[in-house]
């Protein structure tokens, strides 16, 4: 209670502009974490692609024609493209819409049926098990998001009729690939994903697929990915690349990534200047306010120290409360972090082109980390310049 | 009491060293009320600083009440000012912006005085020296007299052996300096040493004993 008595003797002068270096704070931190959030998720799918067993392959992106509407159209434009020597494979993304029970309540959930290409051609994080397993041969399930939060490896769940145990978990908010629909080319890795809140990946072992194609009624996305062959020589593959390209759009792999990389380099560079500029104003103010009290209470700092202080005690009885008031908007910033998940189990958000997890914690752990060895440094060193007895000689 | 030998206060100027304190021996016994008299820059405040563990010294040996004072670390020292010393000076050394009552409880909020204490005996101090009524004035619009008898309150709060007073009529009209030699010679008569450092022959009259200081060396 003494302290804290103390500490607003010190501060209580300029409780003004410290509040105002605290929204400050509060607001760069905010877009500082969420910027970060969205390069995360571009790298996020990026790195997703890097680790990808098909980098030699090209995404084909079908023209906005209405004749291609229907599964056939498509099917029989996939199976001319096999015609091709070159052509080692279609990867297409199959989804459909279903329900599951999750503690005797129905919740709507989007199903993707994987195949084993589709399994290694994106092979994404899980915070718990692993993405799917060689050699499957029942129906094994990876899922995510937070209406199947309670849902653990191992469990055995039911999809629209089909039994899947449960080998992967990813977290809360999904990224899962998606092939866009006709029309649109863009060609970055964050393109070829898309997010939802609730998310079941079934492998495609152990389900009869043409039968539940018919009876669920699967909606496969109109692009795809055509994986050249290993050994396929330079002029089939130029035959193929040409047949598609005359058909569509086409981005090769190494394309998609330097697109990748392109995007992630313009995103930091219009992006980034704006939380850099909030942090240094708000640093900057910060400290001038801790210079400022510190100058301010020079005079009362001797009479303190006449009285039975010690430096010491009055460098941390001005920078103790500052750190903690400057604290407040960190640790605001770090409760919305890790209540993130909280928000979208409530539906107050919704899944969002951003990865915010505990790692999104750490920039602000630094800065709070750096804001208070700052707070620490002035009052030490304008007090080390400046000793209650130098202030007694001058004045007494 | 108070056992200084051989002090001295040593100054590097112009990479010279200069004397403010040269070899002082002094004892002042528990109970006494002495009078460090002598011209501006002789040293008197340098003694007083010294006396006070506010400043350290060079050489020598000065023990207070049986501490040796050269040995402590600083947070001793802190203590030592905070529950032994009281002091008082002339520009009366408080903190402005806050009220009486909060300068005199100050040395309470760095000591062992239990919290819900602090402002009753703060309340007694001020009301034991006649500035009761003035408890929520702050000190920047009280009178010099006002303000020196809240630095008073302010030094004897924490029961202190010795009190240590700085030119402390330097700022007041001779009634008023009159008032307050009366207070320190009454808290003498209550048992406590003190030590006043002034120009002044009127003051000096007030005490027992009286050393001169010049050029740092001390005559008693």
């Amino acid at each position: 209670m003494k302290t804290l008595i103390l500490c607003f003797s010190f501060i209580r002068k300029n409780i003004v502009p410290v509040i105002i270096v605290m929204i400050l704070i509060l607001v760069s931190l905010f877009v500082l974490v969420t910027l970060i959030g969205e390069y995360r998720y571009m790298s996020y799918t990026r790195d997703v692609l890097l680790r990808s067993e098909y980098k030699d392959g090209a995404y084909f992106m079908v023209p906005l024609d209405p004749s291609y509407v229907g599964y056939e159209k498509y099917d029989a434009f996939r199976d001319e493209i096999r015609k091709f020597d070159a052509c080692g494979d279609i990867i297409t993304i199959k989804k459909f819409s279903s329900q599951i029970t999750v503690n005797g309540v129905e919740m709507p959930l989007n199903v993707i049926i994987c195949g084993e290409k589709l399994r290694k051609m994106f092979q994404l994080d899980v915070k718990e098990g692993s993405w799917f397993k060689d050699g499957i041969s029942s129906v094994s399930a990876v899922v995510g998001g937070v209406t199947v939060r309670d849902i653990s490896v191992g469990d055995v769940i039911s999809v629209s009729g089909i039994e899947a145990e449960v080998v992967g978990k990813i977290g809360d908010v999904v990224f899962y690939p998606s092939f866009n629909s006709s029309g649109n080319t863009g060609t970055s890795a964050d393109e070829l994903f898309d997010k939802n809140d609730t998310m079941v990946f079934l492998s495609e072992e152990g389900i009869p697929e043409r039968e539940y194609e018919e009876k669920r009624g699967f909606r496969i996305d109109a692009n795809s990915y055509v994986v050249i062959k290993k050994d396929a020589d330079e002029n089939s593959r130029k035959e193929l690349l040409t047949f598609l390209e005359n058909n569509g759009w086409v981005a090769q792999y190494g394309d998609i990534i330097a697109e990748s990389d392109r995007r992630l380099e313009m995103h930091l560079r219009s992006l980034l200047p704006l939380p850099v500029f909030l942090i240094v104003v708000s640093t900057v103010c910060a400290i001038c306010i801790c210079g400022v009290i510190v100058k301010r209470s020079l005079p009362d700092f001797s009479k303190y120290y006449m009285i039975g202080c010690t430096r010491k005690r009055c460098i941390m009885l001005i920078s103790a409360p500052l750190a903690v008031l400057f604290g407040l908007p960190c640790a605001a910033n770090i409760a919305s972090v890790f209540f993130f998940p909280h928000y979208l189990r409530a539906r107050s958000v919704g899944a969002i082109n951003y990865i915010i997890d505990a790692r999104s914690a750490i920039p602000v752990l630094v800065y709070f980390a750096a804001l208070t060895a700052i707070l620490y440094a002035i009052p030490a060193a304008l007090y080390g310049k400046n000793s209650p007895l130098d202030f007694y000689r001058r004045n007494v | 009491m108070i056992k200084l030998e051989k002090v001295s206060k040593i100054y590097k100027v112009g990479g010279e060293p200069f004397y403010a304190l040269r070899d002082a021996d002094l004892e002042i016994k528990e109970g006494e009320m002495v009078a460090v008299q002598g011209r501006s820059g002789a040293g008197k405040s340098t003694l007083l600083h010294i006396i006070g563990c506010l400043d350290t010294f060079e050489r020598g040996d000065y023990h207070f009440c049986g501490i040796d004072i050269k040995n402590q670390s600083r947070s001793s020292l802190a203590k030592i000012r905070n529950s032994r010393i009281g002091f008082v000076l002339q520009d009366f050394s408080l903190i402005n912006h806050r009220t009486a009552l909060y300068n005199a409880e100050a040395p309470m909020l760095f000591g062992n005085a239990p919290f819900f204490e602090m402002k009753k005996r703060a309340r007694n101090a001020l009301e034991t020296f006649g500035v009761l009524s003035q408890e929520k004035k702050k000190a920047v619009s009280m009178s010099g007299g006002q303000r020196q008898r809240v630095a008073i309150a302010r030094a004897i709060v924490n029961d202190p052996d010795l009190i240590l007073a700085d030119e402390p009529t330097g700022n007041l009209d001779s009634s008023t300096a009159a008032e307050i030699m009366d207070i320190f010679v009454r808290l003498n008569n209550e048992g406590k040493t003190v030590i006043i450092v002034t120009h002044d022959d009127v003051v000096a009259s007030y005490c027992q004993r009286r050393i001169v200081i010049s050029d740092g060396i001390l005559s008693q």
